[in-house]
């Protein structure tokens, strides 16, 4: 009787253990999935709020050109699909991150300057609105005996001072930039962004070119003179938000040498503060050479299912 | 018994599966992202170096006196020219040269000419002077134009208008391959140097010019002559 009994109350135990191994690898694989749920969401998040959303169930962007040396070297992606369009080679990516083609091999510096063309290839014919991200952000090199190996550099500093040092904007003409892409700032980070009106004639897999402009301006008095003393007030109160939203970092390193310390948050741009202003942007751009060897630049934009 | 459960444990697993999926919808957002990495140089370096060595020695200053066994000349009327050679050497192949200097001389000109070198190291100056022009010029006067200084308080405290300098800024230079429309085309040496730092040979454009610098000495007076080089964003 006794051995019965507890051959019972084993192979209880034994059900008892089992139901709950296979509830708790069921609550396992909930927690894991989600979390690989909300980690992809989150990748693909930027910041500032987007009023736009694009219109369509995948967006197709597109680039043509060569790939450069540093990414092959380094990032290693995938180079994307191939696209042929009359001729030419587009490279796209379907989802996740490919290589973006330039039409040449370019350095990133102070004074350098550069422009990017990009394709948008619709998948359906009309109009259409999208909204591109750009993305700034720091890599160093640490690869050790010849290895060669990059990281990202997370330090929100250098990400803020990437992103109010190099300046985007849609038009490039008679060696004046506008258009300004500048879009919003959280933390001193700036959100630069491009939003593509596809016109009502907008044939199905026609590629729609996108062109911007960057530069890194030499020195404080080029981006003064290019941003601010242009007298449009547009660009004044901009201009002086974007510096808020930088000086708004400083604080964290509290050090008074740099361009967008408080100290120069609540002046005008008077002429006699360009002599430090200028000294500080350059030690802005010394911390960013310092801190960085790669600049990590992407264009992004997401589309959600109908 | 058995059947049961494996059908509960599949029920719950797919049960799940729509869960997890029903909240994120994670798989359903198509991003697309085109990413590349630039590498991040320190900016162009330029200087203004003398005619005779390469070394990289900057032009600490130039001897603008009137130098007898040279081409340095002085006119029946009084007019002293004398005649400078310069180079400057950049990572860019594309720069601008700015002139500055006080008024206090008679009739101060100056002209600069772009200028070659034979192999022996001899410049000479070849083809029309630089254009430019002056930016703070009073087209009255021909001096500085006024500045108000805002520290001052008194107007005994303005400086002698002949102290303020003129700023000349000449036409951007670049050479043939780098030219964009209303610069000069000049003439830049290529050479490369050993940098320690980087531990790569880099490369250098040496351009030449010659200074023209002209005055009439009738009173003894003294400005001061700057010539500077900037390099040009591209």
């Amino acid at each position: 009787m006794e051995n019965g009994n507890s051959q019972e109350i084993i192979r209880e135990l034994r059900k008892h253990l089992i139901r709950t191994s296979v509830i708790s690898l069921v609550v396992l694989m909930v927690v894991v999935i989600a979390s690989i749920a909300w980690f992809v969401s989150n990748r693909n998040v930027s910041s500032g709020t987007s009023a736009i959303r694009s219109d369509y169930e995948s967006i197709i962007i597109a680039s043509k050109g060569i790939r450069q040396q540093a990414e092959m070297d380094y990032l290693m992606l995938d180079g994307g699909m191939e696209y042929i369009y009359e001729g030419e080679t587009y490279y796209y990516s379907g989802d996740g991150e490919i290589a973006l083609h330039l039409s040449e091999e370019k350095v990133a510096s102070p004074g350098a300057s550069g422009e990017v063309t990009i394709y948008v290839i619709p998948t359906r014919d009309g109009a259409a609105n999208i909204r591109l991200y750009l993305g700034l952000t720091g890599y160093k090199d640490i690869g050790q005996n010849g290895d060669i190996l990059v990281e990202r550099v997370f330090d929100p500093i250098l990400d803020a001072f990437l992103s109010g040092h190099i300046l985007f904007f849609e038009n490039y003409q008679d060696r004046q930039y506008s258009n300004w892409l500048f879009n919003d700032s959280i933390g001193g980070i700036i959100n630069n962004t491009i939003d593509v009106s596809l016109p009502e004639d907008t044939q199905k897999g026609v590629p729609y070119p996108v062109t911007f402009y960057w530069i890194w301006p030499l020195r404080y008095e080029n981006m003064v003179n290019d941003l601010y003393a242009k007298g449009n007030l547009e660009y004044q109160e901009r201009f002086m938000h974007f510096v808020e939203s930088q000086s708004s970092l400083s604080a964290q390193i509290n050090d008074t040498s740099y361009y967008y310390s408080r100290i120069f948050l609540a002046k005008d741009m008077e002429l006699n503060d360009m002599d430090s202003r200028t000294k500080a942007y350059n030690m802005a751009d010394e911390y960013i050479g310092t801190n960085a060897d790669y600049l990590y630049f992407t264009i992004e934009t997401e589309a959600e299912a109908d | 018994m058995k059947n049961k459960r494996s059908k509960l444990l599949i029920i719950l697993i797919i049960a799940v599966i729509i869960l997890a999926a029903g909240i994120t919808y994670a798989w359903f957002i198509h991003n697309s992202a085109m990413s590349t990495l630039y590498e991040i140089m320190p900016p162009d370096e330029i200087t203004i170096i003398p005619v005779s060595e390469k070394d990289g020695s900057e032009l600490q200053s130039l001897e603008l006196e009137f130098k007898e066994d040279s081409n340095d000349r002085k006119d029946v009327d009084g007019t002293i020219h004398i005649y400078r050679p310069i180079c400057v050497k950049s990572t860019n192949p594309a720069h601008r040269l700015e002139i500055v200097h006080t008024t206090n001389l008679k009739n101060l000109n100056f002209r600069i000419f772009p200028a070659m070198k034979t192999e022996s190291g001899y410049v000479y100056s070849s083809g029309e002077p630089l254009p430019g022009g002056y930016k703070n010029q009073d087209p009255d006067t021909l001096l500085a134009k006024e500045q108000t200084l805002d520290n001052y308080e008194s107007t005994a405290d303005v400086a002698d208008v002949h102290a303020y300098p003129l700023y000349w800024i000449a036409v951007s230079c670049a050479t043939k391959d780098h030219l964009e429309t209303g610069w000069k085309e000049v003439t830049s040496y290529i050479d490369t140097e050993f940098d320690p730092a980087t531990k790569t040979e880099k490369e250098f454009y040496y351009t030449y010019y010659y200074l023209e610098i002209s005055w009439n000495e009738e009173t003894k007076e003294t400005d001061l002559f700057y010539i500077m080089a900037q390099n040009i964003a591209q």
